[in-house]
């Protein structure tokens, strides 16, 4: 999908369309929306009823009210209709539901030039790939009532694919399993720190889980997770200290192994020396996985300090060439000031790089949600968008996988050693 | 100083992952995982010189167990 989207215009460009986006949360389906809105004398098409085209849909517009777009649980209503949308939420309340709207935005691409509301619509249907380097002079993204920031640069709102039946293992700091996001979900938990249980002490751990497999926040139905649908294996290998070894990351490997995971999310490591070479033992290890058919993902470290001149190698797990490293953006497409760089030889590089800096997801009780940074942040979104290729591609082997990750990144103007391929995609 | 290792054994030799665990706690070592389908057995010597009495028949590499930490 073209990565331009989802941009906050600036300047003198006018912002709004004067029409109004509403989300609609769990209550999406059209009938029952379509049943409400008769209530408040607010005629809705469905976008189903039309050809995926702009023509069609400014007829649309012109013969209702507005325009239901159910696969993605938003209505775009004309102007003029704030008094039925605000009813429309009113009713919502009552039926202790939940449905919120916004200014619909224009879209600018990267030439300040104006995307329509259908053009807008269109590239959601029929998204395009970016091919060679991008001539973007500024991306940026924004959290808002849909999805936070990193979701949107990701273009996870408009994936067709939720990870449905792919296991993801992460393997971390444990979970907080009476999270009010995940009471519906399929989780299967083991610790191996001696003495600790899975529930989640220190919070790194289901942030990460949050990233990878969540839905939405329920307080606001803002999405921050990727593959909602993914099956969640929580293997604790970090104390609630945040402290673990090799051996005890090798022990929730195994069992990722015995449950026929997929995806295996690795925002741990350890620090690397320039020059120091990668662990033969883990890059075997992980060839060997590959073989049974899972990937694993691992962040890239954060051991740099770029505002002081200083890039740290990537550290430890993810330098193994088996292993993909994931680096750290912020929502400006910048890379993180702490974000490891692949300097060091041998393989040691940056595969991807993905949302890291102030990012939201679930955390630990009694708070249930923080925003961190760190490449522990960014690779559990790439982890996500593994699953959700693997729901769509199931014979796929993980090299297959691997390649799809890296092809469809958004080209960065940024150093290879730093985003490898790009900020990951859809 | 007692080292953590982690040792890997040679594919060949996967099916005898646990008498080569045995052999490892008889010349001292104390086991603490032993990962068949990995192929990977993690315990603890004495010192770092006795690292070097891992290196047997169907033992393919043997590293220091490093300390991880979330990123």
């Amino acid at each position: 999908m073209n990565a331009n989207l989802g941009f906050i215009p600036s300047g003198d460009q006018k912002k709004f369309t004067g029409r109004r986006l509403v989300s609609l949360g769990n209550s999406s389906s059209f009938q029952s929306l379509n049943n409400q809105a008769k209530d408040v004398s607010l005629r809705l098409a469905s976008s189903k009823d039309y050809p995926h085209n702009s023509n069609s849909y400014q007829k649309a517009f012109q013969e209702a009210d507005g325009l239901v777009f159910e696969r993605f649980g938003i209505a775009v209503i004309n102007k003029d209709h704030e008094d039925q949308i605000n009813r429309l939420a009113s009713s919502a309340k009552s039926r202790k539901t939940s449905l919120y709207s916004e200014p619909e935005r224009f879209v600018y691409a990267l030439h300040p030039e104006r995307l329509t509301l259908w053009q807008r619509i269109c590239a959601l249907f029929f998204p395009k790939r970016s091919s060679g380097p991008s001539p973007v002079d500024k991306i940026s993204y924004e959290d808002d009532n849909l999805a936070y920031w990193g979701i949107h640069a990701v273009q996870a709102l408009s994936a067709n694919y939720s990870g449905k039946g792919v296991k993801i293992a992460v393997l971390d700091t444990g979970f907080n399993l009476s999270h009010q996001d995940f009471q519906e979900r399929h989780i299967i938990s083991e610790s191996f720190i001696s003495g600790e249980t899975v529930d989640d002490l220190n919070g790194h751990g289901t942030h990460c889980t949050g990233i990878a497999a969540s839905g939405m926040n329920r307080e606001n139905n803002a999405r921050y997770g990727v593959a909602k649908d993914a099956d969640i294996y929580i293997g604790k290998v970090l104390s609630n200290a945040g402290s673990g070894s090799d051996s005890s990351i090798l022990a929730g490997l195994e069992w990722a192994l015995e449950n026929n995971c997929k995806v295996i999310s690795m925002s741990l490591g350890a620090s690397i020396a320039e020059g120091e070479s990668y662990s033969r033992i883990y890059n075997d290890l992980a060839k060997k996985l590959m073989d049974e058919g899972l990937l694993i993902i691992a962040a890239a470290g954060n051991d740099s300090s770029r505002s002081s001149g200083i890039i740290s190698p990537v550290s430890h797990p993810a330098n193994c060439p088996n292993i993909m490293a994931v680096g750290a953006l912020d929502k400006d497409m910048n890379i993180a000031d702490f974000s490891c760089g692949g300097i060091n030889a041998e393989g040691a590089e940056v595969n991807l790089a993905a949302p890291g800096v102030d990012i939201f997801s679930a955390y630990k009780s009694p708070n249930n949600y923080r925003r961190l940074s760190g490449t522990s942040m960014a690779t559990p979104f790439v982890a996500g968008l593994a699953a959700l290729l693997w729901e769509e591609f199931p014979q796929d082997s993980p090299s297959e996988i691997w390649a799809k990750l890296e092809r469809n990144a958004f080209e960065l103007p940024l150093p290879v050693r730093d985003v490898g391929k790009g900020l990951a995609q859809t | 100083m007692a080292i953590h290792f982690i040792a890997s054994v040679k594919n060949n030799h996967l099916e005898e992952i646990q008498s080569l665990a045995k052999q490892m706690e008889d010349k001292g070592c104390k086991i603490t995982l032993v990962a068949k389908l990995l192929g990977v057995i993690s315990g603890t010597v004495e010192d770092e010189q006795s690292l070097g009495d891992l290196t047997m028949d169907g033992i393919d590499k043997v590293e220091i167990d490093r300390k991880i930490g979330p990123f």
